[in-house]
C-alpha cells in the first residue's frame, strides 16, 4: 500500500508542485501576452543563482525566515530583469508574427545561460535545506521529507492565491479581460502596454521566487535553465495554453502518472510523463481547460 | 470638436478609405452611411487607432491626435462601440460597464451605475448577469451603456441597429436623442438604417468604395432621392 500507492502519490505531488511553481510565470505571460517565453527557465535559474549568492553573502546561514526572504529577493531581482526584457524584447514582439517570439526568446535563453556562466562560472553548487525543512515525517511507513511537504503546501497555496486573485479581485478580472480582448480594453481606456509590462514583471518575479524556493532541491549549474522545460511546456500545453487552473491540474495529472509509471518501468525515468502527455493531447487536443484564458 | 482628413486608411495593401474628410462640431450628430463593405467600420476604427494604417490629419479640440494610441484617445473623451460589441463574457453587466472607468478624463468622474440604469432601464435587472448570458440586443445596449459610463465627449457607434429587434432600435434612438439634448454629446454614427440615422443625427456623409459621394444635411439628402437608390438600396 505505502510502496505502491502513497509513496508514488506523494512523490508525484511533490514533482507536480515543483513543476507548477516553475510554470506559473510562464503561464501568466503566455496567457496574457501570447508570448511563449523560452527563456523562462533561464530566469528561473538566475533566481536560483541570485538566492545562492545571497546565501553565501550571509554566510550560509539558512533559517526559515532567511530562506523566504532570500527567495523574495531573488524574485525582485528577476522581476527587475523582466522590466528590461519587456522593454527591449517583448514589446517589439507584440507587433510581429508569433514565430519571431520563439526565436527571440530562445536567443534570450542562450544569453541567460551565457550570463550565468560569466557571472557564476560553470562549477556545480548546492545549498543546504533550511533547518526547519531539513527533517522528515513518517506516517506509518510513508516517508515524507519536510521540504517536500513544504513545497506541496506552497504549490497549493500559490494556486489558491492566484485563482482567488483572478476570480475575485479587480486586478484579476482586468487580467482576464486584457487576456481575452486587449483591443477592446484599449478602446475602454486601459493602458494595455503598461499592463503588459506589469504582467511580465510579475511573471519574472514568480520565476525568480520559484528559483529561490526550489534552490535547496537543485544542483546549481548552467544546465538548470533546461531542467524543467519539458515538464513546464507539457503542463502548459496539456493545461490549455495559458490557463492557471489548467496548468495546475495538468502538472498534477502528468507528474502523478509519471510517478506511478516509474514504479513499473524504472529504466526510463520520465517515460510516463511523455505517455501521459501524448494521451492527454490525443483525448483533449484543446487542453484540460479549453477556451478560457488564465 | 473633431476635424479629420483628408484621410487614407489601409489594411495591408488594400487602400480602403480614400481621401475622406469629416468634421463634427461640439454637440453635433453626424451619420456615416453606406452599403456593406464601403469602409464605415474602417473609418471609425481608424479614428480610434483600432486597426487600419491611417494617413492624414486628425485634430481634436485643436490638437493633433493621430499619433495617440487607442487608450489615449479613449481618455480624451472618445467612447467607441464597435460593430461586434465586444462585451466581456466573463464579466457581469455592472463590471462590463465599469470597464470604461479607465477612460474617464483626468479630474472627471464617471456616471454612477444608478445613473446608467436610469438611462438604460432594461439593464437594471440584468446587473449581475454575465456577459455571455445576454441576448444580442441586450449586448448592444450594454455596449452603448459601457461607452457612456465614462462621460465621453464624443460617442462613435458602429451599426448599433444591426440584428436588433425594432423595439430596442427605437429605445436606443430615444436614449441617444435624449443624451444629446441633455449633455451635449457629440455623435458619430455608422449606419445602414436610414430611419435610425435620421432620428439621431443632423447631417450625413454617404460613402461608396471608401470615398465620400455625398455630404450634407438630411433635407439636402432627401432632395436627391437618386442617392438613396444608388448608394443605399440593397
Ligand atoms: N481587418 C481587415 N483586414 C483586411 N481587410 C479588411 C479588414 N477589415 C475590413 N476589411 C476590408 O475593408 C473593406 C471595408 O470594410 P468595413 O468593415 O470598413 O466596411 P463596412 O462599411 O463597415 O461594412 P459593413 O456594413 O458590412 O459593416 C472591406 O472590403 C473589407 O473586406
Ligand atoms: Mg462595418
Amino acid at each position: 500500500m505505502v510502496d505502491y500507492v502513497l509513496s508514488p502519490l506523494f512523490n508525484g505531488l511533490f514533482m507536480a508542485m515543483v513543476v507548477f511553481l516553475f510554470t506559473t510565470g510562464l503561464t501568466l505571460i503566455f496567457g496574457i501576452l501570447r508570448v511563449l517565453n523560452f527563456a523562462h527557465g533561464g530566469f528561473f535559474m538566475i533566481g536560483a543563482y541570485v538566492a545562492f549568492s545571497v546565501v553565501r553573502l550571509v554566510g550560509g546561514e539558512t533559517s526559515m525566515l532567511a530562506y523566504l526572504a532570500i527567495s523574495t529577493v531573488a524574485g525582485i531581482v528577476v522581476g527587475l530583469l523582466g522590466l528590461v526584457v519587456e522593454r527591449i524584447i517583448f514589446r517589439p514582439l507584440q507587433k510581429v508574427d508569433e514565430a519571431y517570439s520563439l526565436i527571440a526568446t530562445y536567443a534570450l535563453l542562450l544569453i541567460t545561460e551565457g550570463a550565468v556562466k560569466a557571472v557564476w562560472g560553470v562549477s556545480f553548487h548546492s545549498v543546504a535545506t533550511p533547518d526547519l525543512l531539513g527533517g522528515a515525517v513518517f506516517a506509518g511507513d510513508l516517508f515524507m521529507p519536510t521540504y517536500a511537504i513544504f513545497i506541496i503546501l506552497v504549490g497549493f497555496a500559490s494556486y489558491a492565491l492566484l485563482e482567488w486573485v483572478l476570480q475575485h479581485t479587480d486586478t484579476g478580472k482586468l487580467m482576464k479581460s486584457v487576456a481575452s480582448d486587449p483591443w477592446m480594453a484599449g478602446m475602454l481606456g486601459v493602458n494595455v502596454p503598461r499592463f503588459y509590462t506589469f504582467i511580465v514583471v510579475l511573471g519574472f518575479f514568480l520565476a525568480g521566487i520559484a528559483g529561490g524556493l526550489l534552490l535547496p532541491n537543485q544542483t546549481l549549474s548552467p544546465n538548470l535553465a533546461s531542467t524543467f522545460v519539458i515538464q513546464a511546456f507539457g503542463a502548459l500545453v496539456v493545461g490549455g495554453m495559458g490557463n492557471i487552473r489548467g496548468t495546475f491540474l495538468a502538472a498534477i495529472m502528468l507528474c502523478v502518472i509519471d510517478s506511478f509509471g516509474s514504479l513499473l518501468f524504472s529504466e526510463v525515468p520520465g517515460l510516463f510523463f511523455y505517455i501521459a502527455m501524448t494521451a492527454a493531447l490525443l483525448l483533449r487536443p484543446q487542453g484540460l481547460i479549453a477556451g478560457a484564458r488564465l | 470638436m473633431l476635424e479629420a482628413g483628408p484621410l487614407d486608411m489601409f489594411y495591408g495593401d488594400s487602400h480602403i478609405i480614400q481621401g475622406v474628410s469629416i468634421a463634427v462640431r461640439e454637440g453635433e450628430g453626424i451619420a456615416i452611411l453606406g452599403r456593406n463593405g464601403v469602409g464605415k467600420s474602417t473609418l471609425l476604427k481608424g479614428l480610434m487607432a483600432g486597426g487600419p494604417l491611417v494617413r492624414g490629419p486628425i485634430r481634436h479640440e485643436g490638437a493633433e491626435i493621430g499619433r495617440l494610441s487607442n487608450f489615449e484617445r479613449a481618455r480624451r473623451g472618445f467612447g467607441f462601440v464597435p460593430e461586434d460589441r465586444r462585451i466581456y463574457p466573463h464579466l457581469t453587466v455592472a463590471e462590463n460597464i465599469a470597464m470604461s472607468g479607465h477612460a474617464v478624463r483626468a479630474g472627471a468622474a464617471p456616471h454612477t451605475l444608478d445613473e446608467i440604469y436610469g438611462f438604460f432601464p432594461m439593464l437594471r435587472g440584468l446587473s449581475n448577469r454575465l456577459g455571455f448570458e445576454l441576448s444580442g440586443g441586450q449586448q448592444q445596449v450594454l455596449a452603448i451603456a459601457r461607452a457612456v459610463y465614462a462621460r465621453p465627449g464624443c460617442l462613435l457607434l458602429d451599426e448599433p441597429t444591426e440584428g436588433i429587434a425594432p423595439v430596442i432600435v427605437e429605445e436606443i434612438a430615444e436614449r441617444l436623442i435624449e443624451m444629446r439634448r441633455a449633455s451635449g454629446l457629440t455623435l458619430i454614427l455608422a449606419e445602414q438604417n436610414v430611419w435610425f440615422a435620421r432620428a439621431c443625427t443632423t447631417r450625413l456623409y454617404l460613402l461608396d468604395s471608401g470615398r465620400v459621394v455625398f455630404a450634407g444635411s438630411w433635407p439636402e439628402f432627401d432632395a436627391q432621392p437618386e442617392l438613396s437608390a444608388r448608394y443605399l438600396a440593397v
